[in-house]
């Protein structure tokens, strides 16, 4: 061995034990020693590498030797185990011969049984197959048999056809095997599809009956579900005016509708000949057919007949109206439609999803702009109010009726309100020339009522009686017949206007009641008569009273018109009190006196123009007046005589005090007049006696007016004469200059006028001279009364 | 599409149908307009219209008639359903004493909102059910002539006297036209040589204006 180096060794040994490991660990897991052995030879020393290989051979071969050791023993075992297994098979094998002997000798007889035990089976399976093929084809054929009673049976039915039908089909689709019997097979496969081609045939066609006969009955459901809200609207109007004695009477038989579905009322109301009517309200049909659709998995196609049939119903349901006039077709139109909308909302309810609330709005709202486009239509072509209102109330009473099952109409009711201004136009037109021919049948007489019941009528119907006791028979009342010819034509347009607005339209009834009734009275009643009176129209004094007097009437005959709109209208009357208006016939009233006192002018004219009524130069004052004077006192006497009876106080006040104020006037321009030259004091003296009458005529009218200020009506009598009197005073005064002295003549002669005094003044002063000249003897001596008439002619002059 | 417009006659005059409920005006309506008479006895719901045109010495007459319920459950047209009415025809069941004494009743009411100068026909109907009368004849033409009203009995079932009804109230109403176009010719007339007055006259608008007036309904 060579000797180590004194510095390697410990690093080698340390770096050679590593290695080795390393190879052990290598070597059992079978890897490459490649790498071993190039590093061991690339150090230069591989002897402690083989030396390792070479003990590692020795122990290998170590163990295989062991491992052969073992091997060949347990062969060695093995060989003896299959020698005496051999033995053990040789024993078994004669063992087997024997029992295999003893087995066949007693099997033999049991073979035979065997094959007699399959012949037997192999006949009962066919038995067997054969008698379910016969049961399986009796099934069919029960169930044919059973769908052939249902189909007889009608087409209630024939659901349960199609569902016998519906079996047969299953088992021929799904049976284990095709039928055997190939002749009934083709039978059954052809009539499946014939029954169900039949069942929706004869479906179909009991659903288009159905569709006649409910087309039908929709139009008398329609009119008893409208007939019903009107006997709703009835009841409700009997509530709101617990006041009509008359109409109460007048209600003979009660109506009795109970809250019924409308369609068992139309059921209950129909009579004998309706049974086919009544009886198609019965849905019964119509659901039959949606189920024997399903059933025949054609549901949808018939959800899609059934609404493009109604819908062309419905359409045809529109030109039910196209070969009448709309007056006469109106209320089949109406009923037809709401009939059709009655049944559709049962429809929709009760027919488990066959039509959608879509499809019901889109049917209404094609119907409502229908109904809209004919009333529009119609309307526009009317010229009757009446016929206006009973379309517009039968349509008030279609939406009414809609509007319980949920149809929106507020479309409706806005055709209804747009024409309410058309309607009142049509209906003033009406009441114009009602107003207007009245008008002109009247005589102005005072009217004679001979019964209570002419009174009633006529008189307490209008509250416009003068007191509360009924007056003893025959009466006369202190208007003419205009009034209540008027007031029955005011509240017929009342009435009328009242049963557009309650039912034709939305808003505050009262208060276009109101409107419209303003409207009649200032534009018909007021203008008729104001026409009637500017146009004079040969009206005579006692006629034109009479006019006026009709005046007062209908002042109070106003009232009852408020009184009787808020009525209608269910508005209390202490509200209609509070809102008091102008009375709205003022123009009339005041033309009526402004004509009466037209004439008892022009008549006191015809009087005084009278050229031999006064003489201006008599040598005699006349005895108790001039002519003039005493014809006009006597007529006016006999004037307040009659107008006592029938105007109101106020109004003859009124016109006595300006029938005087013209007297005053008229004297005046006795004085002015042209064909009066000249006059002398025994005139003035006249006129001053005429004056006095007057004034005495005056003073006793005034005791008429004791309820007011018997003083205050005095002194407007007075006062109506004043220019007259003054005058005369100041022509019969010894110093009339006194004129001209702003204090005195703002005192006693404030009503006279300058260019007037001069002139009369100027014929008065030549009479005087001519009088004093008779006394020729005295003519150094002046007249003190003629110089102050002189001074007051010169001052004036001067003035003017 | 829409009504028809009916311009083909001279005259249109409106005449209603009034009495108790279910005296037969219906079946007399449609027995005078249709011919037809049905044993329904059926309410009219609201107001119905019939119209029947006719000839009366060369001219057109077209009668308008108007039949309602006899309750009142109609309250709310009551009013329009006399407006411009020129005949009137009062029907009660022969067989029923009540609808005759409610003839009063009717003829108030007829009074209070029909024009002064409607002509009314006071109508006995029912005459063929000779074994149920409870009301005479002469106790129909007493009262008939009491009120100053036509009186006819008639039958709607057997078609008696039905046309005769109609008849005569629109010979009636014709009459009375006639007389008014007269009388406004005649005022127009003796108003045009009044200078005075300060207006003129025409005699053809006049005599327009009234027919109009008359015929409108």
């Amino acid at each position: 061995m060579l000797r180590r180096q004194p510095g390697d060794a410990p690093a080698s040994a340390a770096a050679s034990e590593a290695d080795l490991a390393q190879l052990s660990t290598a070597i059992a897991a079978g890897e490459d020693l490649g790498p071993f052995v190039r590093r061991a030879f690339a150090c230069g020393r591989p002897e402690p590498l083989l030396a390792s290989l070479r003990a590692a051979a020795r122990d290998r071969e170590a163990e295989i030797e062991e491992l052969c050791r073992a091997h060949f023993h347990d062969f060695i075992r093995a060989v003896d185990d299959l020698r005496s297994l051999l033995a053990d098979a040789d024993a078994l094998k004669g063992s087997l011969s024997a029992s295999h002997a003893a087995l066949l000798s007693s099997a033999a007889p049991l073979l035979a049984s065997l094959e007699s035990f399959l012949a037997a089976r192999g006949l009962a399976g066919n038995l067997s197959s054969a008698l379910a093929s016969s049961r399986r084809c009796v099934r069919l054929l029960a169930l044919a048999n059973r769908a052939n009673a249902h189909l007889q049976g009608g087409n209630h039915n024939l659901y349960l056809a199609l569902r016998a039908v519906d079996a047969i089909d299953r088992d021929l689709a799904s049976g284990p095997e095709p039928l055997p019997l190939p002749t009934l097979r083709r039978m059954l496969l052809s009539l499946v599809p014939a029954v169900r081609a039949h069942a929706e045939r004869e479906i179909s066609r009991e659903f288009s009956d159905w569709m006649v006969s409910i087309r039908a009955a929709s139009r008398h459901l329609g009119q008893v579900a409208i007939g019903r809200s009107a006997a709703a609207r009835q009841r409700q109007e009997e509530l709101r005016s617990k006041h009509r004695p008359l109409e109460e009477c007048i209600t003979l038989d009660d109506d009795g509708v109970g809250d019924l579905d409308d369609f068992a009322a139309a059921a209950a109301t129909a009579d004998v000949a309706d049974g086919a009517a009544a009886a198609s309200f019965d849905l019964t049909p119509l659901y039959r057919a949606m189920h024997i659709h399903h059933t025949l998995a054609l549901g949808e196609r018939f959800k899609k007949y059934y609404l493009e049939n109604r819908k062309l119903q419905l359409t045809s349901d529109f030109d039910v109206i196209a070969a009448t006039p709309f007056l006469e077709s109106h209320q089949v139109f109406f009923s037809q439609i709401a009939g059709f909308f009655i049944v559709e909302d049962r429809v929709f309810r009760t027919g488990g999803g066959l039509t959608s609330r879509p499809d019901v709005d889109a049917l209404w709202d094609s119907a409502v702009a229908k109904m809209v486009s004919v009333m529009e239509d119609n309307f526009s072509r009317m010229q009757t109010a009446n016929h206006l209102l009973l379309i517009t109330d039968y349509a008030a009473l279609l939406s009414a009726t809609m509007r319980r099952y949920g149809y929106p109409v507020g479309m409706l009711l806005d055709v209804l309100a747009r024409h309410r201004d058309k309607y009142h136009d049509l209906l003033l037109a009406d009441c114009r020339r009602q107003v207007v021919e009245a008008l002109a049948a009247d005589k102005f007489d005072q009217m004679l009522m001979r019964k209570e019941y002419e009174y009633s009528m006529n008189v307490l119907a209008f509250g416009i009686q003068s007191s509360d006791i009924t007056p003893a028979f025959p009466y006369v009342a202190p208007f003419s017949c205009t009034v209540p010819d008027i007031c029955r034509i005011v509240r017929s347009f009342i009435e009328d206007s009242v049963s557009f607005m309650a039912h034709g339209g939305g808003g505050d009834t009262y208060a276009a009641v109101k409107k419209y009734l303003g409207r009649i009275l200032s534009e018909v009643v007021d203008a008729s008569i104001q026409k009637l009176v500017d146009s004079g129209g040969g009206l005579s004094v006692s006629q034109a009273m009479q006019v006026a007097a009709n005046m007062s009437v209908m002042e109070r005959a106003c009232e009852f018109f408020t009184g009787h709109a808020a009525q209608l209208c269910g508005v209390p009357l202490r509200a209609v009190e509070r809102g008091r208006r102008d009375f709205p016939l003022r123009k009339s009233r005041d033309a009526a006196e402004a004509l009466l006192l037209r004439l008892l002018r022009s008549k006191v004219d015809e009087f005084m123009g009278q050229s031999d009524g006064v003489t201006w130069m008599a040598d005699d004052p006349p005895a108790g007046g001039n002519e003039y004077a005493n014809e006009v006192i006597i007529y006016l006497e006999t004037l307040t005589s009659t107008a006592q009876q029938i105007l109101p106080l106020p109004v003859l006040r009124r016109v006595l005090v300006a029938v005087l104020a013209h007297i005053s006037e008229r004297i005046v321009g006795l004085f002015l007049n042209d064909s009066v030259k000249r006059f002398n004091a025994s005139a003035v003296t006249g006129i001053d006696t005429d004056l006095k009458m007057f004034e005495a005529f005056g003073e006793s009218m005034s005791s008429l007016f004791v309820d007011s200020d018997q003083e205050s009506a005095a002194n407007e009598m007075k006062a109506a004469l004043v220019e007259a009197r003054q005058l005369v005073n100041l022509l019969m005064s010894n110093s009339p200059e006194n004129f001209l002295n702003p204090v005195i003549r703002e005192k006693s002669y404030n009503k006279l006028d300058y260019k007037k005094v001069a002139a009369i003044s100027e014929k008065f002063r030549d009479s005087s001279e001519s009088y004093f000249s008779t006394f020729g003897t005295r003519g150094a001596r002046q007249n003190p009364k003629k110089k102050s008439l002189d001074t007051l002619i010169k001052r004036l002059r001067e003035a003017s | 599409m829409g009504g028809r417009v009916d311009h083909e006659y001279s005259y249109l005059f409106k005449m209603v149908l009034i009495g108790d409920s279910g005296v037969g005006k219906s079946n007399i309506l449609s027995r005078f307009t249709r011919n037809h008479f049905s044993l329904d006895s059926k309410s009219t719901i609201g107001v119905e219209f019939a119209t029947k045109s006719l000839q009366m010495e060369g001219k057109t007459i077209k009668a308008q008639i108007w039949d309602t319920a006899g309750q009142e459950r109609y309250r709310a047209i009551t009013s329009a359903y006399y407006r411009g009415a020129v005949g009137a025809l009062l029907v009660y069941d022969i067989t029923k004493r009540q609808s005759f004494d409610n003839v009063h009743r009717w003829l108030r009411e007829l009074r209070d909102h029909a024009d002064s100068s409607i002509v009314i026909m006071m109508v006995g109907n029912k005459s063929d059910l000779i074994h149920l009368r409870a009301v005479s004849e002469d106790e129909g033409k007493a009262l008939a002539e009491k009120e100053g009203l036509f009186f006819l009995e008639t039958s709607a079932m057997e078609a008696v006297n039905v046309e005769e009804a109609f008849q005569t109230i629109i010979t009636e109403v014709y009459g009375i036209v006639n007389r008014k176009a007269l009388a406004a010719k005649e005022a127009a007339a003796a108003s045009a040589p009044l200078p005075s007055q300060g207006k003129t006259i025409s005699i053809d608008s006049a005599a327009g204006n009234t027919k109009r007036a008359c015929c409108s309904a």
